[in-house]
């Protein structure tokens, strides 16, 4: 692991993070690859189109193969309402003709609201004094990992915000310490991160701590809304210091990342066309190797942040449907990750167009799982959550949907990643895998951390969903689950 | 007739001298092409950062399989399909050669293919 001087002062510190040698090679002519002009002009162009257009597309869809941008412009505009609904059902079969009926899911650790940006719309932003600052030390990490992982999770997003308290040295003996954390048969198998844009030497350090997913949101596209909204000083005012974070992530040798945008910043249609363009560039880059997720949370509430009511762009519940089946149709292999920002009632609504993962048993002030504390408290958030309802009524929801909840980590610890693994995705065989470890997991956490009510339901479903796998597999998978019921772990293909 | 230990070494012999001329990815996508050709097998490697193996190259297959995990060095993996199918003694000998390569050339940290 590199070691760093700790900077003398925060100022010092800023000054020594964006290295403008680490984008401009990426540039074309000066200019990234977000053309504003260019997607305003597409959605202009594509409106009102043909049925037959848009089932052409779809079309294209069902095959996996990821759209263009004149595709994707085209769905957008799409005004039909019995379209729409081809187009939810399209979305829906091909989140199962890549990943099956399987939800994987996992846990945000919050472990610093320390932040040197000024962002509008964000609790944490440095400004807002009404923000109780705190930045979890060693053991408090390890308290809030045993936490988590009692309740059955073996998968986390770990969120920093960007602070030389919460520098890359931080970060991994974060990381460190919840690999380290056992609490009986648990532990947490893969810590994936959303942290600030790093240099390459600084994404390095995050590599050697073996991180899944290194996860950078460019919340808004739109490069004139991304200056109104970062003041200008601030390190996140940087809009190619942020766009180019994972192309230096891969550069480093972090092959697994994801992208996001905050949707109601501006135009829920431009975003999306900037979350096509940037996998498009990423996919160029990198052999073909596109974001292994997308994001797509909407602003929502947070202490003092008037921003967030007075902001044009709210993007309603029918637009926020539209957007993610139109992302899982533009972005056939990519995982989609709907988080406890939203009500159950929008979770259960969105899951089936599309969505790939999300969380459960959400707490995201600092702290917050070891302090056991219930209600929400704003003034520790970075904003406000619509579902914090626990692991265990999330999981048996989803059983009753008809979803195995995966804790499934066996592809980024064998092996299975970046190149290898977005092969096997876009091709559509990447459910093979997932869907037996989706069983075998979840055969784990119903015998160690569930309900007595979600275990009843969970083990039917485990029994129907064994029916649906290939046969050739059958034999493997029980004798796995013989061997989970008696007692072994972390069995996996 | 099953293959003999004298044919046996005149392959791994081949392929230590076609992998002493590549760098370490190219280098190791040899290894693993000739294994998938002579045994069937399908291997392909990783880079160990603590419960992370990071893909870097290889002949992985796309159906879901029993695995074996194979640590070479502190640094790198061996992940196989079917490795049963290579005679013991001789899988024996080639993660010697693997172990022994990759302590000579692969200290550092690896960038994978693509």
């Amino acid at each position: 692991m590199l070691t760093r001087d700790v900077p003398r002062n925060v100022r010092e510190w800023m000054q020594s993070i964006i290295r403008e040698e680490e984008i401009n090679r990426y540039l074309v002519n000066g200019r990234d690859f977000i053309n504003d002009e260019e997607i305003e002009e597409l959605l202009r162009k594509y409106r009102n189109p043909e049925p037959q257009r848009v089932r052409d597309i779809i079309a294209k869809s069902l095959a996996l193969e990821r759209l263009e941008p004149e595709e994707t412009a085209t769905l957008l505009n799409v005004e039909d309402e019995e379209l729409w609904e081809e187009i939810f059902q399209a979305a829906g079969e091909v989140k199962r003709k890549v990943y099956g009926d399987r939800i994987v899911t996992f846990a945000p650790l919050y472990c610093s609201n320390f932040c040197v940006n000024n962002c509008l719309y964000c609790g944490f932003r440095r400004d807002n004094h009404l923000q109780q600052r705190r930045r979890l030390t060693i053991e408090e990490v390890r308290r809030e990992a045993e936490a988590l992982v009692s309740m059955g999770h073996k998968r986390l997003i770990m969120v920093y915000g960007e602070h030389p308290l919460s520098d890359v040295d931080y970060i991994a003996r974060t990381i460190q310490t919840v690999y380290e954390t056992k609490v009986g048969n648990g532990e947490i198998r893969r810590v994936n991160v959303n942290a600030a844009p790093m240099d390459i030497a600084r994404l390095r350090v995050l590599k050697e701590v073996g991180i899944g997913t290194f996860q950078v949101f460019q919340e808004t596209y739109h490069h004139e809304t991304y200056r109104k909204v970062h003041p200008e000083g601030t390190l996140k005012a940087h809009y190619r210091w942020r766009l180019y974070a994972l192309h230096r992530a891969q550069e480093a040798g972090i092959d697994d990342v994801a992208i996001g945008a905050l949707f109601g910043l501006y135009d829920w249609k431009f975003e999306v066309m900037g979350l096509l363009y940037h996998t498009i560039d990423l996919e160029r880059h990198f052999g073909g190797v596109g974001p292994h997720t997308i994001s797509f949370p909407r602003l929502e509430p947070a202490i003092n942040t008037p921003f967030v009511q007075e902001t044009q762009y709210k993007v309603s519940d029918r637009d926020f449907k539209r957007l993610v089946a139109v992302i899982r149709l533009s972005v056939p292999y990519t995982g989609m990750i709907i988080t406890a920002r939203e009500p159950a009632h929008i979770r259960r609504e969105v899951i089936p167009v599309g969505c790939t993962q999300t969380d459960a048993s959400t707490r995201i002030g600092i702290g917050a799982y070891s302090d056991r504390y219930t209600e929400q408290d704003l003034k520790r958030q970075q904003f406000q959550i619509g579902d914090p309802r626990s692991l265990d009524e999330v999981v048996r929801e989803l059983a009753e949907m008809g979803y195995i909840t995966s804790f499934c980590t066996a592809d980024y610890r064998c092996g299975r990643t970046g190149k290898y693994f977005m092969g096997i995705a876009k091709k559509g065989k990447i459910h093979h895998f997932c869907m037996p470890n989706a069983i075998l997991t979840f055969k784990e956490y119903l015998i160690d951390y569930a309900s007595p009510e979600t275990r009843s339901v969970g083990e039917r479903l485990i029994e129907q969903k064994f029916a649906e796998l290939d046969e050739a597999l059958k034999p493997l998978v029980r004798e796995y689950l013989e061997r989970i019921e008696r007692g072994e772990r972390d069995l996996r293909i | 007739m099953e293959k003999g230990t004298s044919a046996f070494e005149t392959w791994l012999r081949e392929i230590q001298e076609e992998v002493a001329k590549r760098e370490l990815p190219d280098a190791l996508r040899t290894v693993a092409e000739e294994i998938l050709k002579r045994y069937g097998t399908r291997i392909w490697f990783a880079e160990i950062l603590g419960k992370r193996w990071s893909y870097i190259t290889g002949c992985g297959g796309e159906d879901p399989l029993p695995l074996r995990q194979i640590p070479l060095t502190s640094r790198f993996g061996l992940v196989a399909e079917k490795w049963e199918c290579i005679p013991p003694l001789e899988g024996e000998a080639i993660l010697a050669f693997l172990r022994e390569f990759l302590a000579q050339t692969g200290t550092s940290s690896a960038k994978s293919e693509g």
